[in-house]
């Protein structure tokens, strides 16, 4: 489905005949496309029929009624107290780390200083410079590498490496994210205004003046807000990354649920909720006073516009300003204070631990998987679990569609709560029940986007068994979630004027959706599911972890055997699919590479 | 251009001021380092691991004073965690699974220690649902069939053996799902997700006897061998002494006496016996046979 309408969707104003519908390669492309579905409905060994089987109702009612009363007995509380501290600490002192990494090596991946554009116009091309062009090429390419492996897999790894607890947790996450803001940083730096750096080369300034005097001025406001917002899906990926040993909430969940205490698993989803919303409510806010910073014109403002999706600030500028200076002195000590405690608790301030060669310890661990175990043997094993990868994904996506697409309309307030005036033919009953409807999806949409993947396999795993199909089940609720709430938003924020002239004109909602919002949204909405369709592959990689299927249960295999050299193969395996996928979804969305990636939202 | 903003820069020397104070501590910590002997204990959890994590603490109260040395005990979920953690010197004494123990022998030459008496004559047993026409291996031949972990000596390797041994179509076994745990594997048959599984007796007895699996919904059709299953194992390197007083603070372990009952309870033991490495050859060989050792 989706490659289909990615052909159609540049010439959409054209295509108004239908006869032009059945061009030869359309159905080529069409025939193509049921063919590919259908061998991942098979790859997810889909079966329908066992959603509504006796057992599966049962279990999943056992489930649910488990999950009843939460438990909230001290000891309890305890341990989730402890969890939720030992999640942040993990999340705060895995973001410090990953700027830390991810700063110098943004740097160095920006094309504007070293490859490309006036700095280097005018210069000698020398083999000093050429050296810097090169090594700003690979360092862009280990950017990719250390983004494409998911963070579960790097935390899986560093379990292993450097033993259990949130150490290894910290450090999948410095590595992951790591990537992901050098990528980041790399594009701001590259994004900025190019006047004041041309000016600041022309009178003779260093790379290192042109930087800090050009550059990090306009990009700093844009830089922090993407860290904030970085932080976020920190906090998100340290609970989640418990599963696999790294400590915290995570561990918990999986605990308990191995040992069938549902009211216990559901204290400590409803802390994960209330970590993740607060942790959201606070970094918003942070984000909008560094928004209100930025000057309208500067290319930063339209990025955060853009990838962080940040409004106007609550305040007009001059008092945010105010209050900012105010709550600046505050916020210095408690941020530094927090980032210390986190560092310690964590283990990182634990002196005896580098002493003893953790860097050795990895080191080592990363030689043991040299050389990659390349066995035709091996190899013929590895296809099964890769075509299960791609259907969950597929499927999963397709499946979150439906759920999003169905509960989005309701959930459209544009939609579903119209001006009285209208037409005169609102009943009362009839707003009590939109407006019913309009809460409960809602509601769904932050239940289903709320809940991580990993938490939903192990629920579906209760429901239909092991296998890809729990993992299918697991990535559609979730994105249903996700993808509902920004099919909602995206069709309440299309320009009104057409709505309301149809409106004006009689139409009905049915009417007001298929030809005023549904031709300005469609753009937005494909790109939204495409983009979603690429994250999901990324987690179906790494839901064998937890039994849900696909090539994580490979992975996971062959590290509890110490097959280490099968490891390097299969992670560049997985690479290898995520840049396949990225190359896919560019081409869908008809996106430019050097574009800013969009915010992973979860 | 505008001045510099009060936000932004403050946000930036919180980073720098953070990571300042981050390894200047680093540097201070390590004086005050290595001045109690410290027996670093990791026990993968055999039964109840959210139990042994919360209530342990009378375990390594008690060890704590036989051994003289600082007890911090971990209680890990992943068995591969634990192989390493004992090959870099991060954990001096580990209970193992017999094919943990023989992968970290292989591996980083680990020492056995002491094992429950009942370790030595551990089985494995096969169940399935009761209306299905499953009475024994051979009869497994076209059904679906769950291990637990890939790790695990009651829960893979040895059913995997025994099926091997006696025939059983290699199909079963190839396509066979890993449930991650032995309780996983139980639900799985129980809930009719797979048609028979091979799990951990004590497992087995402990969920039937807490009601988590009802009694009338699997049914057990076969019964392995006995085989030698967990143990404690010291890592090269450590200081004899400092083991000796390990195994001997279990060895001497009464049930019969109130306060080591407590103790033998948080190991679900009720005697301690000495560990040696011939036992496990068997087990070794099994483990080369199917190719999960190399």
């Amino acid at each position: 489905m989706a490659t289909d309408s990615g052909h159609i969707a540049p010439r959409s104003v054209a295509r108004g005949r239908g006869g032009d519908l059945l061009t030869p390669r359309r159905v080529v492309v069409m025939l193509g496309t049921v063919a590919a579905l259908a061998l991942c409905w098979r790859a997810a060994e889909v079966r329908p029929a066992l959603l509504f089987d006796r057992m599966t109702l049962a279990a999943v009612w056992n489930f649910l009624r488990g999950l009843f009363p939460p438990d909230l007995s001290p000891d309890f509380l305890r341990v989730v107290l402890k969890a939720t501290f030992q999640t942040i600490a993990v999340a705060l002192a895995g973001t410090l780390l990953s700027v830390g990494i991810g700063m110098p090596l943004g740097v160095l991946a920006t094309a504007t200083l070293w490859r490309r554009g006036p700095l280097l116009e005018g210069e000698r091309r020398g083999t000093k410079l050429k050296l810097l062009a090169a090594l700003s090429l690979s360092t862009r390419a280990l950017l990719g590498f250390l983004r494409a492996v998911p963070d579960l897999m790097w935390g899986l790894l560093f379990v292993v490496a450097v033993g259990l607890g949130s150490l290894a947790g910290t450090l999948a996450l410095a590595v992951a994210y790591g990537g992901v803001l050098g990528r980041v940083y790399g594009d701001v730096f590259e994004d900025v205004d190019p006047r004041p750096v041309e000016a600041l080369h022309a009178a003779g300034a260093t790379r290192a003046q042109v930087f800090l005097r050009g550059v990090w001025p306009q990009a700093a406001p844009a830089v922090a807000a993407y860290t904030l917002y970085n932080f976020e899906c920190a906090v998100r990926a340290a609970a989640v990354l418990g599963f696999v040993g790294a400590g915290g909430l995570g561990y918990e969940i999986n605990l308990s649920m191995r040992l069938f205490e549902y009211g216990q698993v559901l204290t400590l989803i409803l802390a994960f909720v209330a970590l993740l919303t607060g942790t959201d409510a606070l970094s918003r806010h942070f984000r909008r006073r560094l928004h209100a910073e930025v000057s309208p014109a500067s290319p930063a403002r339209f990025l955060m516009e853009e990838t962080l999706g940040v409004g106007a600030p609550p305040f007009g500028r001059r008092a945010s300003r105010v209050l900012s200076r105010v709550r600046a002195r505050a916020v210095v000590p408690l941020l530094a204070f927090a980032a210390l405690c986190s560092l310690y608790a964590v283990g990182f301030l634990n002196g005896a631990l580098l002493d003893e060669g953790l860097a050795s310890r990895v080191a080592r661990f990363v030689a043991r998987m040299f050389p990659p175990d390349l066995s035709a043997e091996f190899l013929l094993g590895l296809v099964r679990p890769l075509f299960q990868t791609v259907g969950i994904s597929v499927i999963g996506t397709l499946l979150g569609i439906a759920v999003g697409a169905g509960l989005a309309l309701p959930a459209t307030s544009t939609l579903a709560f119209v001006p009285a005036d209208a037409a005169g033919r609102r009943s009362a009953s009839g707003l009590a029940a939109r407006w019913l409807a309009y809460r409960v999806a809602r509601a769904v949409f932050t239940l289903l986007r709320a809940i991580p993947e990993l938490v939903w396999v192990l629920v579906c795993i209760i429901a239909v068994g092991l296998g890809p199909f729990a993992g299918t089940l697991a990535i559609g609720l979730h994105t249903g979630g996700v993808l509902g709430k920004l099919y909602a938003e995206t069709l309440e924020e299309v320009p009104m004027r057409p709505v309301e002239a149809l409106r004006a004109a009689g139409a009905r909602g049915p009417q007001v959706f298929l030809w005023a919002m549904w031709p300005q949204a469609r753009p937005m909405l494909l790109s939204y599911t495409v983009l979603r369709w690429e994250m999901n592959l990324r987690v179906s990689t790494v839901l064998g972890l937890v039994g849900g299927g696909g090539l994580g249960q490979a992975v996971y295999n062959n590290v509890q055997l110490g097959f280490y050299t099968r490891l390097s193969t299969l992670i560049a395996v997985v690479y290898a699919l995520v840049v396949a996928t990225d190359w896919l979804s560019d081409r869908l969305r008809y996106r430019t590479p050097d574009e800013c990636e969009p915010p992973r939202r979860t | 251009m505008r001045r510099p903003l009060p936000f932004r820069t403050t946000l930036l020397l919180a980073f720098l001021l953070a990571a300042g104070l981050c390894l200047s501590c680093s540097g201070g910590n390590r004086a005050g380092q290595a001045s109690q002997t410290t027996l670093r204990l990791s026990m993968i959890p055999t039964t109840d691991p959210g139990k042994m994590l919360r209530e342990s603490q009378p375990l390594v109260d008690y060890l704590q004073r036989e051994t003289g040395a600082k007890v911090e005990l971990t209680i890990p979920t992943n068995y591969a965690a634990v192989v390493e953690a004992v090959g870099s010197d991060q954990v001096d004494i580990a209970h193992f699974g017999g094919f943990t123990y023989v992968q970290a022998s292989a591996r980083y030459g680990v020492t056995p220690l002491v094992q429950r008496d009942r370790d030595q004559n551990f089985h494995s047993v096969f169940i399935t649902q009761p209306g299905s026409n499953v009475n024994g291996l051979a009869d497994l031949k076209g059904h679906t069939f769950a291990f637990g972990d890939v790790n695990s000596t009651s829960g893979h390797l040895m059913p995997e053996y025994f099926m091997r041994q006696s025939g059983v179509d290699a199909d079963v076994i190839a396509k066979a799902v890993y449930t991650g745990g032995h309780d996983a594997t139980a639900l799985a048959v129980s809930n009719r997700k797979v048609d028979a599984g091979a799990l951990d007796e004590l497992v087995f007895e402990r969920m039937t006897k807490e009601g988590k699996l009802a009694p009338d919904s699997v049914r057990v059709f076969y019964t392995t061998p006995a085989f030698f299953d967990y143990l404690w194992a010291a890592r090269k390197g450590l200081d004899p002494g400092l083991a000796e007083s390990f195994a001997g603070a279990l060895l001497k372990l009464d049930a019969s006496k109130a306060d080591d009952k407590k103790v033998l309870d948080i190991l679900s033991a009720t005697k301690y016996v000495k560990a040696s490495d011939p036992d496990y050859e068997k087990l070794r060989q099994a483990a080369r046979d199917a190719g999960l050792l190399k």
